[in-house]
Protein backbone atom coordinates (compact mmCIF):
# COMPACT_ATOMS: atom_id res chain seq x y z
CA UNK A 1 0.00 0.00 0.00
CA UNK A 2 2.89 1.98 0.98
CA UNK A 3 4.56 1.63 -2.52
CA UNK A 4 1.41 2.42 -4.18
CA UNK A 5 0.94 5.73 -2.27
CA UNK A 6 4.54 6.65 -2.78
CA UNK A 7 3.60 5.96 -6.66
CA UNK A 8 0.67 8.19 -6.87
CA UNK A 9 2.24 10.98 -5.13
CA UNK A 10 5.92 11.11 -7.32
CA UNK A 11 3.57 11.05 -10.17
CA UNK A 12 2.05 14.34 -9.72
CA UNK A 13 5.96 15.87 -9.38
CA UNK A 14 5.67 18.59 -12.50
CA UNK A 15 2.41 18.19 -12.97
CA UNK A 16 0.81 21.07 -14.44
CA UNK A 17 -2.37 19.83 -13.60
CA UNK A 18 -1.79 20.46 -10.52
CA UNK A 19 -0.74 24.15 -11.06
CA UNK A 20 -3.92 24.71 -13.43
CA UNK A 21 -6.25 23.67 -10.48
CA UNK A 22 -4.42 26.12 -8.14
CA UNK A 23 -4.71 28.61 -10.36
CA UNK A 24 -8.64 28.49 -10.95
CA UNK A 25 -8.94 28.69 -7.47
CA UNK A 26 -7.17 31.63 -7.47
CA UNK A 27 -8.24 33.03 -10.33
CA UNK A 28 -12.00 32.81 -8.84
CA UNK A 29 -11.21 34.34 -5.51
CA UNK A 30 -10.09 37.31 -7.33
CA UNK A 31 -12.86 37.24 -9.31
CA UNK A 32 -15.46 37.25 -6.10
CA UNK A 33 -12.94 39.94 -4.24
CA UNK A 34 -13.98 41.98 -7.63
CA UNK A 35 -17.59 41.85 -6.65
CA UNK A 36 -16.38 43.74 -3.52
CA UNK A 37 -15.87 46.60 -5.24
CA UNK A 38 -19.21 46.32 -6.94
CA UNK A 39 -21.00 45.91 -3.09
CA UNK A 40 -19.15 49.39 -2.22
CA UNK A 41 -21.43 50.86 -4.81
CA UNK A 42 -24.52 51.72 -4.07
CA UNK A 43 -25.49 52.35 -7.63
CA UNK A 44 -24.93 49.22 -8.50
CA UNK A 45 -26.99 47.65 -5.29
CA UNK A 46 -29.72 49.19 -5.53
CA UNK A 47 -30.00 47.94 -9.15
CA UNK A 48 -29.22 44.24 -8.06
CA UNK A 49 -32.31 45.28 -5.22
CA UNK A 50 -34.83 46.23 -7.84
CA UNK A 51 -33.99 43.79 -10.43
CA UNK A 52 -36.63 41.04 -8.65
CA UNK A 53 -36.27 37.66 -8.24
CA UNK A 54 -34.18 35.35 -6.03
CA UNK A 55 -30.99 38.10 -6.11
CA UNK A 56 -33.19 41.07 -4.89
CA UNK A 57 -34.62 38.90 -2.17
CA UNK A 58 -31.00 38.14 -1.25
CA UNK A 59 -30.05 41.54 -1.25
CA UNK A 60 -33.25 42.41 0.89
CA UNK A 61 -32.09 39.56 3.45
CA UNK A 62 -28.84 41.28 3.90
CA UNK A 63 -26.63 38.38 2.00
CA UNK A 64 -24.76 41.30 0.17
CA UNK A 65 -23.68 43.63 3.07
CA UNK A 66 -20.18 44.04 2.85
CA UNK A 67 -19.00 42.40 5.98
CA UNK A 68 -16.05 39.90 6.71
CA UNK A 69 -19.03 37.60 7.81
CA UNK A 70 -20.81 37.55 4.64
CA UNK A 71 -17.85 37.58 2.20
CA UNK A 72 -16.56 34.66 4.54
CA UNK A 73 -20.20 32.65 3.83
CA UNK A 74 -20.17 33.68 0.44
CA UNK A 75 -16.91 31.85 -0.44
CA UNK A 76 -17.51 28.89 1.54
CA UNK A 77 -20.99 28.65 -0.48
CA UNK A 78 -18.70 29.02 -3.46
CA UNK A 79 -17.17 25.80 -2.87
CA UNK A 80 -20.59 24.02 -2.16
CA UNK A 81 -22.41 25.85 -5.67
CA UNK A 82 -20.28 26.74 -7.73
CA UNK A 83 -16.69 24.89 -8.07
CA UNK A 84 -16.59 22.70 -5.57
CA UNK A 85 -18.23 19.76 -7.37
CA UNK A 86 -16.79 20.73 -11.03
CA UNK A 87 -13.04 21.24 -9.66
CA UNK A 88 -13.01 18.14 -7.20
CA UNK A 89 -14.88 16.42 -10.11
CA UNK A 90 -12.35 16.94 -12.24
CA UNK A 91 -9.09 16.37 -10.04
CA UNK A 92 -10.85 12.69 -9.38
CA UNK A 93 -10.91 11.98 -13.10
CA UNK A 94 -7.75 13.25 -14.12
CA UNK A 95 -5.73 11.48 -11.36
CA UNK A 96 -7.88 8.23 -12.41
CA UNK A 97 -8.06 9.01 -16.01
CA UNK A 98 -4.54 9.80 -16.53
CA UNK A 99 -3.20 6.10 -16.77
CA UNK A 100 -5.58 5.21 -19.49
CA UNK A 101 -4.47 8.81 -21.26
CA UNK A 102 -0.62 7.97 -20.89
CA UNK A 103 -1.10 4.68 -21.49
CA UNK A 104 0.79 3.77 -18.34
CA UNK A 105 -3.00 2.01 -17.26
CA UNK A 106 -1.34 -1.68 -18.33
CA UNK A 107 2.01 -0.85 -16.52
CA UNK A 108 -0.10 -0.06 -13.14
CA UNK A 109 -2.29 -3.35 -13.62
CA UNK A 110 0.54 -5.55 -14.03
CA UNK A 111 3.00 -4.57 -11.26
CA UNK A 112 2.96 -6.46 -8.44
CA UNK A 113 0.42 -4.61 -6.28
CA UNK A 114 -3.03 -4.98 -5.61
CA UNK A 115 -5.06 -3.10 -7.90
CA UNK A 116 -7.92 -1.90 -4.98
CA UNK A 117 -4.30 -0.62 -3.55
CA UNK A 118 -3.88 1.66 -6.05
CA UNK A 119 -7.66 2.87 -5.76
CA UNK A 120 -6.98 3.32 -2.18
CA UNK A 121 -3.83 5.64 -2.89
CA UNK A 122 -5.02 7.50 -5.61
CA UNK A 123 -8.11 8.53 -3.32
CA UNK A 124 -5.75 9.82 -0.61
CA UNK A 125 -4.04 11.64 -3.71
CA UNK A 126 -7.24 12.89 -4.36
CA UNK A 127 -8.31 14.02 -0.40
CA UNK A 128 -5.01 15.69 -0.27
CA UNK A 129 -5.25 17.81 -3.36
CA UNK A 130 -8.90 18.80 -2.87
CA UNK A 131 -8.00 19.86 1.00
CA UNK A 132 -4.56 21.54 -0.27
CA UNK A 133 -7.27 23.88 -3.13
CA UNK A 134 -9.88 24.09 -0.51
CA UNK A 135 -7.37 26.02 2.24
CA UNK A 136 -5.82 27.78 -0.90
CA UNK A 137 -8.94 28.89 -1.79
CA UNK A 138 -9.91 30.65 1.80
CA UNK A 139 -6.08 31.74 1.63
CA UNK A 140 -6.90 33.82 -1.61
CA UNK A 141 -10.66 34.84 -0.41
CA UNK A 142 -9.36 35.83 3.16
CA UNK A 143 -6.41 37.88 1.81
CA UNK A 144 -8.82 39.59 -1.38
CA UNK A 145 -11.04 40.96 1.31
CA UNK A 146 -8.14 41.93 3.72
CA UNK A 147 -6.80 43.75 0.58
CA UNK A 148 -10.63 45.48 0.37
CA UNK A 149 -10.36 47.34 3.30
CA UNK A 150 -13.24 45.33 4.07
CA UNK A 151 -14.66 46.00 7.78
CA UNK A 152 -15.70 43.63 10.51
CA UNK A 153 -13.01 41.47 10.93
CA UNK A 154 -12.73 38.56 13.04
CA UNK A 155 -10.68 35.47 13.52
CA UNK A 156 -14.07 33.38 13.91
CA UNK A 157 -15.33 34.43 11.10
CA UNK A 158 -12.86 32.72 9.08
CA UNK A 159 -12.63 29.81 11.77
CA UNK A 160 -16.06 29.31 10.56
CA UNK A 161 -15.65 29.87 7.19
CA UNK A 162 -12.36 27.26 7.66
CA UNK A 163 -15.04 24.76 9.44
CA UNK A 164 -17.76 25.07 7.03
CA UNK A 165 -15.48 24.79 3.88
CA UNK A 166 -13.88 21.57 5.64
CA UNK A 167 -17.19 20.04 5.85
CA UNK A 168 -18.92 20.96 2.40
CA UNK A 169 -15.24 19.64 1.07
CA UNK A 170 -15.46 16.17 2.61
CA UNK A 171 -18.98 16.39 1.32
CA UNK A 172 -18.35 16.51 -2.06
CA UNK A 173 -15.37 13.80 -1.41
CA UNK A 174 -17.50 11.92 -0.77
CA UNK A 175 -19.66 11.34 -3.94
CA UNK A 176 -16.16 11.38 -5.84
CA UNK A 177 -15.38 7.27 -6.09
CA UNK A 178 -18.62 7.51 -8.12
CA UNK A 179 -16.61 10.22 -10.76
CA UNK A 180 -13.51 7.74 -10.48
CA UNK A 181 -15.79 4.46 -11.39
CA UNK A 182 -17.41 6.73 -14.37
CA UNK A 183 -13.58 7.46 -15.59
CA UNK A 184 -12.22 4.18 -15.43
CA UNK A 185 -15.76 3.11 -16.95
CA UNK A 186 -15.57 6.29 -19.89
CA UNK A 187 -11.55 5.95 -20.05
CA UNK A 188 -11.47 9.33 -20.11
CA UNK A 189 -12.33 12.42 -18.30
CA UNK A 190 -14.79 13.88 -20.42
CA UNK A 191 -17.84 11.33 -19.10
CA UNK A 192 -17.14 11.98 -15.62
CA UNK A 193 -17.10 15.63 -16.36
CA UNK A 194 -20.46 15.78 -17.77
CA UNK A 195 -21.67 13.99 -14.81
CA UNK A 196 -20.23 16.40 -12.41
CA UNK A 197 -21.55 19.41 -14.80
CA UNK A 198 -25.19 17.52 -14.80
CA UNK A 199 -25.23 17.06 -10.94
CA UNK A 200 -24.10 20.29 -10.42
CA UNK A 201 -27.16 21.65 -12.50
CA UNK A 202 -29.50 19.08 -10.57
CA UNK A 203 -28.14 20.42 -7.46
CA UNK A 204 -28.70 24.13 -8.22
CA UNK A 205 -32.30 23.44 -9.41
CA UNK A 206 -32.80 20.99 -6.18
CA UNK A 207 -31.26 24.06 -4.16
CA UNK A 208 -34.19 25.58 -2.22
CA UNK A 209 -36.42 22.12 -1.88
CA UNK A 210 -36.27 19.60 0.69
CA UNK A 211 -35.35 17.22 -1.22
CA UNK A 212 -31.62 18.19 -1.57
CA UNK A 213 -31.01 17.15 2.13
CA UNK A 214 -31.02 13.40 0.39
CA UNK A 215 -29.53 14.35 -3.04
CA UNK A 216 -25.39 14.03 -2.44
CA UNK A 217 -24.43 16.02 -4.89
CA UNK A 218 -26.43 19.10 -3.43
CA UNK A 219 -26.17 18.34 0.51
CA UNK A 220 -23.10 21.28 0.31
CA UNK A 221 -25.12 23.74 -0.70
CA UNK A 222 -27.93 22.02 1.63
CA UNK A 223 -25.71 22.94 4.36
CA UNK A 224 -24.76 26.44 3.94
CA UNK A 225 -27.15 27.78 0.85
CA UNK A 226 -26.75 29.68 -2.11
CA UNK A 227 -25.37 33.41 -2.39
CA UNK A 228 -28.46 33.32 -4.48
CA UNK A 229 -30.97 32.03 -2.22
CA UNK A 230 -32.24 33.93 0.89
CA UNK A 231 -33.73 31.00 2.47
CA UNK A 232 -31.27 30.17 5.36
CA UNK A 233 -29.58 26.33 5.15
CA UNK A 234 -31.52 24.41 7.40
CA UNK A 235 -28.65 22.05 7.62
CA UNK A 236 -28.50 18.37 7.42
CA UNK A 237 -29.90 15.37 8.97
CA UNK A 238 -28.34 12.28 10.00
CA UNK A 239 -29.93 10.58 7.13
CA UNK A 240 -28.26 12.56 4.77
CA UNK A 241 -24.88 11.87 6.25
CA UNK A 242 -25.82 8.42 6.03
CA UNK A 243 -26.91 8.49 2.16
CA UNK A 244 -23.79 10.66 1.37
CA UNK A 245 -21.07 7.95 2.83
CA UNK A 246 -23.39 5.02 1.37
CA UNK A 247 -22.69 6.56 -1.80
CA UNK A 248 -18.76 6.40 -0.96
CA UNK A 249 -19.16 3.14 0.18
CA UNK A 250 -21.02 2.02 -3.50
CA UNK A 251 -18.73 4.19 -5.45
CA UNK A 252 -15.02 2.65 -3.71
CA UNK A 253 -16.69 -0.80 -4.32
CA UNK A 254 -17.87 0.25 -7.95
CA UNK A 255 -14.05 1.99 -8.70
CA UNK A 256 -12.11 -1.39 -6.88
CA UNK A 257 -14.98 -3.92 -8.94
CA UNK A 258 -14.55 -2.21 -12.07
CA UNK A 259 -10.37 -1.91 -11.95
CA UNK A 260 -10.37 -6.07 -10.65
CA UNK A 261 -12.49 -6.96 -13.88
CA UNK A 262 -10.65 -4.02 -16.40
CA UNK A 263 -10.96 -5.31 -19.97
CA UNK A 264 -8.29 -3.17 -20.58
CA UNK A 265 -8.40 -3.70 -24.58
CA UNK A 266 -8.36 -0.91 -26.22
CA UNK B 1 18.95 -22.89 -27.03
CA UNK B 2 16.66 -24.92 -28.11
CA UNK B 3 17.49 -27.91 -26.04
CA UNK B 4 13.84 -27.18 -24.35
CA UNK B 5 11.94 -29.68 -24.76
CA UNK B 6 12.15 -31.36 -21.16
CA UNK B 7 12.40 -28.38 -19.43
CA UNK B 8 9.64 -26.81 -17.24
CA UNK B 9 6.82 -25.21 -18.69
CA UNK B 10 6.42 -21.69 -17.94
CA UNK B 11 3.61 -20.24 -19.68
CA UNK B 12 0.86 -22.35 -20.60
CA UNK B 13 -2.61 -21.80 -22.19
CA UNK B 14 -5.33 -23.81 -22.91
CA UNK B 15 -8.13 -23.55 -24.79
CA UNK B 16 -7.60 -19.88 -24.51
CA UNK B 17 -10.67 -17.57 -26.57
CA UNK B 18 -11.57 -14.42 -26.38
CA UNK B 19 -14.67 -13.10 -28.26
CA UNK B 20 -15.64 -9.59 -28.86
CA UNK B 21 -19.22 -9.76 -29.77
CA UNK B 22 -19.05 -11.98 -33.15
CA UNK B 23 -15.68 -11.08 -33.79
CA UNK B 24 -13.40 -14.20 -32.35
CA UNK B 25 -10.13 -12.31 -31.51
CA UNK B 26 -8.69 -15.39 -30.17
CA UNK B 27 -9.96 -18.81 -30.40
CA UNK B 28 -9.08 -21.91 -28.29
CA UNK B 29 -5.29 -21.36 -28.36
CA UNK B 30 -3.33 -23.66 -26.66
CA UNK B 31 0.34 -23.24 -26.58
CA UNK B 32 3.51 -23.96 -24.37
CA UNK B 33 6.70 -22.37 -23.50
CA UNK B 34 9.47 -23.59 -21.73
CA UNK B 35 12.06 -22.65 -19.42
CA UNK B 36 14.75 -20.64 -20.77
CA UNK B 37 12.68 -20.51 -24.64
CA UNK B 38 12.46 -17.43 -27.04
CA UNK B 39 9.38 -17.74 -28.25
CA UNK B 40 8.09 -14.91 -31.01
CA UNK B 41 4.16 -14.71 -31.45
CA UNK B 42 4.18 -14.43 -34.82
CA UNK B 43 0.87 -12.78 -36.92
CA UNK B 44 -0.06 -9.85 -38.95
CA UNK B 45 -2.17 -6.73 -37.47
CA UNK B 46 -5.58 -7.87 -36.10
CA UNK B 47 -4.06 -11.81 -35.74
CA UNK B 48 -4.79 -11.83 -31.95
CA UNK B 49 -1.18 -11.47 -30.44
CA UNK B 50 -1.95 -8.24 -28.39
CA UNK B 51 -5.42 -9.66 -27.40
CA UNK B 52 -3.50 -12.78 -25.89
CA UNK B 53 -0.54 -10.90 -24.69
CA UNK B 54 -3.35 -8.94 -22.53
CA UNK B 55 -4.77 -12.09 -21.11
CA UNK B 56 -1.59 -13.75 -20.75
CA UNK B 57 -1.31 -10.51 -18.03
CA UNK B 58 -4.68 -10.31 -16.91
CA UNK B 59 -5.33 -6.97 -18.84
CA UNK B 60 -7.95 -8.52 -20.37
CA UNK B 61 -10.96 -11.16 -19.34
CA UNK B 62 -10.69 -14.67 -21.63
CA UNK B 63 -13.72 -15.77 -23.08
CA UNK B 64 -13.04 -19.07 -22.24
CA UNK B 65 -9.91 -20.93 -21.07
CA UNK B 66 -7.05 -20.04 -19.06
CA UNK B 67 -3.39 -19.39 -19.03
CA UNK B 68 -0.80 -20.46 -16.22
CA UNK B 69 2.60 -18.63 -15.69
CA UNK B 70 4.95 -19.70 -13.48
CA UNK B 71 2.68 -22.33 -12.16
CA UNK B 72 -0.14 -19.93 -11.47
CA UNK B 73 -3.31 -18.96 -13.40
CA UNK B 74 -3.74 -15.52 -14.07
CA UNK B 75 -6.04 -13.55 -13.04
CA UNK B 76 -6.05 -9.74 -11.35
CA UNK B 77 -3.69 -9.38 -8.19
CA UNK B 78 -1.41 -12.11 -9.30
CA UNK B 79 0.97 -10.16 -7.40
CA UNK B 80 3.28 -13.46 -6.83
CA UNK B 81 3.80 -14.15 -10.19
CA UNK B 82 3.98 -10.44 -11.60
CA UNK B 83 6.63 -10.35 -9.29
CA UNK B 84 8.12 -12.68 -11.09
CA UNK B 85 7.41 -11.61 -14.91
CA UNK B 86 8.52 -8.27 -16.40
CA UNK B 87 5.92 -6.53 -19.58
CA UNK B 88 5.57 -4.44 -22.42
CA UNK B 89 2.35 -4.62 -24.11
CA UNK B 90 1.91 -2.26 -27.13
CA UNK B 91 3.41 1.13 -26.73
CA UNK B 92 5.54 1.78 -23.40
CA UNK B 93 3.37 4.09 -21.40
CA UNK B 94 5.48 6.52 -19.46
CA UNK B 95 4.85 9.96 -16.82
CA UNK B 96 5.52 12.34 -19.29
CA UNK B 97 6.14 14.54 -16.75
CA UNK B 98 8.39 12.73 -15.07
CA UNK B 99 11.88 12.18 -16.08
CA UNK B 100 13.57 8.89 -17.22
CA UNK B 101 15.11 8.03 -14.16
CA UNK B 102 12.00 9.07 -11.80
CA UNK B 103 10.25 6.50 -14.06
CA UNK B 104 12.35 3.75 -13.11
CA UNK B 105 12.70 4.64 -9.34
CA UNK B 106 9.08 4.74 -9.34
CA UNK B 107 8.83 1.28 -10.70
CA UNK B 108 11.54 0.29 -8.52
CA UNK B 109 9.36 1.15 -5.72
CA UNK B 110 6.89 -0.25 -6.38
CA UNK B 111 8.66 -3.66 -7.07
CA UNK B 112 9.36 -3.02 -3.76
CA UNK B 113 13.32 -3.56 -4.63
CA UNK B 114 15.75 -1.80 -2.26
CA UNK B 115 18.66 -2.42 -4.75
CA UNK B 116 19.32 0.84 -6.18
CA UNK B 117 21.79 -0.23 -8.58
CA UNK B 118 19.41 -2.46 -10.29
CA UNK B 119 18.31 1.23 -11.84
CA UNK B 120 21.50 1.52 -13.14
CA UNK B 121 22.31 -1.94 -14.60
CA UNK B 122 18.85 -1.45 -16.99
CA UNK B 123 19.67 2.18 -17.51
CA UNK B 124 22.98 0.93 -19.20
CA UNK B 125 21.51 -2.24 -20.80
CA UNK B 126 18.94 -0.35 -22.33
CA UNK B 127 21.36 2.62 -23.75
CA UNK B 128 19.28 5.15 -21.78
CA UNK B 129 22.35 6.88 -20.04
CA UNK B 130 21.70 10.26 -22.12
CA UNK B 131 18.09 10.71 -21.56
CA UNK B 132 17.98 10.17 -18.03
CA UNK B 133 17.47 13.26 -16.90
CA UNK B 134 14.81 14.10 -19.79
CA UNK B 135 11.31 14.41 -19.41
CA UNK B 136 9.80 10.77 -20.77
CA UNK B 137 6.58 12.95 -22.42
CA UNK B 138 9.87 14.39 -24.80
CA UNK B 139 11.00 11.09 -25.71
CA UNK B 140 11.01 10.10 -29.02
CA UNK B 141 8.93 6.87 -29.72
CA UNK B 142 11.83 4.39 -30.24
CA UNK B 143 13.48 5.92 -26.51
CA UNK B 144 10.10 5.25 -25.01
CA UNK B 145 9.80 1.83 -26.00
CA UNK B 146 13.53 1.49 -24.09
CA UNK B 147 12.66 2.80 -21.23
CA UNK B 148 9.52 0.57 -21.33
CA UNK B 149 11.90 -2.54 -21.85
CA UNK B 150 13.91 -1.17 -18.85
CA UNK B 151 11.10 -0.49 -16.14
CA UNK B 152 10.18 -4.55 -17.47
CA UNK B 153 13.64 -5.76 -16.80
CA UNK B 154 13.80 -3.76 -13.77
CA UNK B 155 13.34 -6.63 -11.17
CA UNK B 156 15.37 -9.01 -13.14
CA UNK B 157 12.24 -11.10 -14.29
CA UNK B 158 12.28 -14.83 -14.75
CA UNK B 159 9.82 -14.68 -17.76
CA UNK B 160 9.63 -11.46 -20.02
CA UNK B 161 6.43 -10.73 -22.59
CA UNK B 162 6.87 -7.94 -25.06
CA UNK B 163 4.44 -7.03 -27.12
CA UNK B 164 5.88 -5.29 -30.06
CA UNK B 165 9.06 -4.13 -28.55
CA UNK B 166 10.85 -2.93 -31.79
CA UNK B 167 7.37 -0.52 -32.23
CA UNK B 168 8.86 2.80 -33.50
CA UNK B 169 12.44 1.48 -33.34
CA UNK B 170 14.68 2.64 -35.97
CA UNK B 171 17.40 -0.40 -37.50
CA UNK B 172 20.04 0.22 -35.21
CA UNK B 173 17.45 0.44 -32.34
CA UNK B 174 15.68 -2.86 -33.62
CA UNK B 175 19.23 -4.54 -33.16
CA UNK B 176 20.02 -3.29 -30.13
CA UNK B 177 17.22 -5.04 -28.18
CA UNK B 178 17.72 -7.93 -29.88
CA UNK B 179 21.12 -8.25 -28.78
CA UNK B 180 19.97 -6.94 -25.31
CA UNK B 181 17.15 -10.14 -25.90
CA UNK B 182 19.76 -12.33 -26.39
CA UNK B 183 22.04 -11.54 -23.71
CA UNK B 184 19.39 -11.62 -21.22
CA UNK B 185 18.29 -15.00 -22.77
CA UNK B 186 21.91 -16.50 -23.06
CA UNK B 187 23.08 -15.71 -19.94
CA UNK B 188 20.49 -15.25 -17.35
CA UNK B 189 18.17 -18.34 -19.00
CA UNK B 190 15.48 -15.11 -19.05
CA UNK B 191 12.37 -17.09 -20.63
CA UNK B 192 11.04 -14.50 -23.93
CA UNK B 193 7.73 -14.52 -25.33
CA UNK B 194 7.76 -11.95 -27.82
CA UNK B 195 5.45 -10.87 -30.49
CA UNK B 196 6.16 -9.47 -33.70
CA UNK B 197 4.48 -8.70 -36.99
CA UNK B 198 8.10 -8.86 -39.13
CA UNK B 199 9.57 -12.16 -39.07
CA UNK B 200 12.83 -10.80 -39.69
CA UNK B 201 13.24 -8.87 -36.76
CA UNK B 202 12.55 -12.28 -34.59
CA UNK B 203 13.97 -14.94 -36.69
CA UNK B 204 17.41 -14.56 -35.85
CA UNK B 205 16.25 -14.46 -32.25
CA UNK B 206 13.44 -17.26 -31.27
CA UNK B 207 14.06 -20.66 -30.51
CA UNK B 208 10.06 -21.46 -31.33
CA UNK B 209 7.94 -19.20 -33.55
CA UNK B 210 4.41 -19.65 -33.10
CA UNK B 211 2.08 -18.28 -35.97
CA UNK B 212 -1.10 -17.01 -35.41
CA UNK B 213 -3.47 -15.86 -37.80
CA UNK B 214 -7.30 -14.63 -37.21
CA UNK B 215 -7.10 -15.90 -33.82
CA UNK B 216 -5.72 -19.35 -34.61
CA UNK B 217 -2.39 -20.36 -33.92
CA UNK B 218 -1.37 -22.09 -37.20
CA UNK B 219 1.82 -23.61 -36.81
CA UNK B 220 4.65 -23.43 -34.30
CA UNK B 221 7.85 -24.16 -35.61
CA UNK B 222 10.71 -25.25 -33.42
CA UNK B 223 14.47 -24.78 -32.99
CA UNK B 224 15.94 -27.09 -35.82
CA UNK B 225 13.20 -26.27 -38.34
CA UNK B 226 14.09 -22.65 -37.66
CA UNK B 227 17.53 -22.82 -38.52
CA UNK B 228 17.00 -24.83 -41.63
CA UNK B 229 14.44 -22.95 -43.02
CA UNK B 230 16.46 -19.51 -42.20
CA UNK B 231 19.30 -21.25 -44.36
CA UNK B 232 19.99 -20.86 -47.84
CA UNK B 233 19.88 -23.92 -49.68
CA UNK B 234 19.80 -25.38 -53.45
CA UNK B 235 17.55 -27.43 -54.11
CA UNK B 236 17.59 -30.39 -56.62
CA UNK B 237 14.05 -31.95 -57.72
CA UNK B 238 15.47 -35.79 -58.52
CA UNK B 239 13.91 -38.95 -59.85
CA UNK B 240 15.99 -40.81 -56.54
CA UNK B 241 16.76 -38.89 -53.38
CA UNK B 242 18.25 -42.36 -51.96
CA UNK B 243 20.86 -42.65 -55.03
CA UNK B 244 21.39 -38.45 -55.06
CA UNK B 245 21.96 -39.03 -51.11
CA UNK B 246 24.96 -41.23 -52.27
CA UNK B 247 26.19 -39.44 -54.82
CA UNK B 248 26.81 -36.10 -52.84
CA UNK B 249 27.75 -38.06 -50.04
CA UNK B 250 30.59 -39.67 -51.69
CA UNK B 251 31.46 -38.21 -55.01
CA UNK B 252 30.93 -34.94 -54.67
CA UNK B 253 31.89 -35.23 -50.80
CA UNK B 254 29.04 -32.76 -49.75
CA UNK B 255 27.60 -33.57 -45.95
CA UNK B 256 25.48 -30.53 -45.06
CA UNK B 257 22.13 -31.27 -46.80
CA UNK B 258 18.66 -33.57 -46.38
CA UNK B 259 16.71 -35.53 -48.07
CA UNK B 260 13.18 -34.43 -48.46
CA UNK B 261 9.74 -36.64 -48.28
CA UNK B 262 8.63 -34.85 -51.86
CA UNK B 263 11.79 -35.95 -53.67
CA UNK B 264 14.02 -32.99 -52.96
CA UNK B 265 17.47 -32.52 -51.65
CA UNK B 266 18.79 -29.23 -50.35
CA UNK B 267 22.39 -28.60 -49.99
CA UNK B 268 23.38 -26.17 -47.57
CA UNK B 269 26.85 -25.52 -48.38
CA UNK B 270 29.08 -25.24 -51.88
CA UNK B 271 26.53 -23.46 -53.86
CA UNK B 272 29.12 -22.48 -56.38
CA UNK B 273 29.51 -26.06 -57.12
CA UNK B 274 25.85 -26.09 -58.12
CA UNK B 275 27.35 -27.17 -62.17
CA UNK B 276 29.42 -29.94 -60.96
CA UNK B 277 26.54 -31.46 -58.61
CA UNK B 278 24.20 -31.59 -61.30
CA UNK B 279 26.73 -33.45 -63.92
CA UNK B 280 27.62 -35.61 -60.91
CA UNK B 281 24.04 -36.77 -60.32
CA UNK B 282 23.39 -36.86 -64.10
CA UNK B 283 26.34 -39.31 -64.52
CA UNK B 284 24.84 -41.28 -62.18
CA UNK B 285 21.57 -41.90 -63.52
CA UNK B 286 19.35 -39.74 -61.68
CA UNK B 287 17.36 -37.95 -63.91
CA UNK B 288 16.97 -34.16 -62.61
CA UNK B 289 13.83 -32.63 -63.13
CA UNK B 290 14.86 -29.22 -61.58
CA UNK B 291 17.07 -27.36 -59.88
CA UNK B 292 16.87 -23.78 -57.70
CA UNK B 293 17.89 -22.21 -54.93
CA UNK B 294 15.99 -21.12 -51.88
CA UNK B 295 12.47 -19.36 -53.25
CA UNK B 296 10.65 -19.76 -49.80
CA UNK B 297 12.18 -18.14 -47.31
CA UNK B 298 10.21 -18.72 -43.64
CA UNK B 299 9.40 -15.30 -44.45
CA UNK B 300 7.45 -16.55 -47.60
CA UNK B 301 6.01 -19.17 -45.78
CA UNK B 302 4.27 -16.84 -43.33
CA UNK B 303 3.01 -15.06 -46.04
CA UNK B 304 1.47 -18.19 -47.34
CA UNK B 305 0.24 -19.25 -44.24
CA UNK B 306 -1.93 -16.15 -43.32
CA UNK B 307 -3.12 -14.80 -46.78
CA UNK B 308 -1.32 -13.32 -49.85
CA UNK B 309 0.79 -10.11 -49.54
CA UNK B 310 -2.15 -8.03 -51.76
CA UNK B 311 -4.81 -9.28 -48.69
CA UNK B 312 -2.16 -7.80 -45.66
CA UNK B 313 -3.72 -4.66 -44.01
CA UNK B 314 -2.20 -1.66 -44.88
CA UNK B 315 -0.39 -0.87 -41.69
CA UNK B 316 1.48 -4.61 -42.50
CA UNK B 317 2.10 -3.39 -46.25
CA UNK B 318 3.29 -0.19 -45.30
CA UNK B 319 5.95 -1.75 -42.51
CA UNK B 320 6.53 -4.25 -45.01
CA UNK B 321 7.59 -2.20 -47.66
CA UNK B 322 9.83 0.18 -45.40
CA UNK B 323 11.66 -2.49 -43.46
CA UNK B 324 11.69 -5.30 -46.02
CA UNK B 325 9.33 -7.88 -45.92
CA UNK B 326 10.89 -10.24 -48.12
CA UNK B 327 14.64 -10.91 -47.73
Amino acid sequence: MMAALGAEFLKLKRSRTLLWTALVVIVYAAFSTVMIVALKDPEIMRSVASAGGSFSKAAAAGLYDLNWANQMHTFVQGIAGTWGVLLFSFVTAYVFGREHKEDTEKNMLTSPVRREYFVAAKMVVVACWVLALTLLSLAAHAAGVALWGVEGFAVEHVATALAESLEVTLLIYLTLPVVAWITLMGRGYLRAMLFAFAMTIVGNGLATTDASRYFPWNMPMHLVGASWMPVPPSGLIPVSWLIAVGVFVVGMALTIGRIDTADTTP
Amino acid sequence: MGETGSAEVVIRTEGLTKHYGEVRAVDDLALTVRRGEVYAFLGRNGAGKTTTIRMMLALAKPTDGWVEILGTRMAPNAVRAFERIGSMVENAGAYGNLTVRENLEMQRNLLGLRRTHWVDEVIEMCDLGEYLDRRAGTLSLGNKQRLGLGRALLHKPEVLILDEPTNGLDPVGIADIRKVLKRLSSERGITVFLSSHILSEVQQLATRIGIIHQGRLLEEIGYEELRRRNREYLEFAVSDVKRSAWVLEEQCEVSDFDVREEGTVRIYQHFERAGEFNQALVESGVAISSMRTSEESLEDHFVHLTGTESEAAPETARRAGKRGWRR
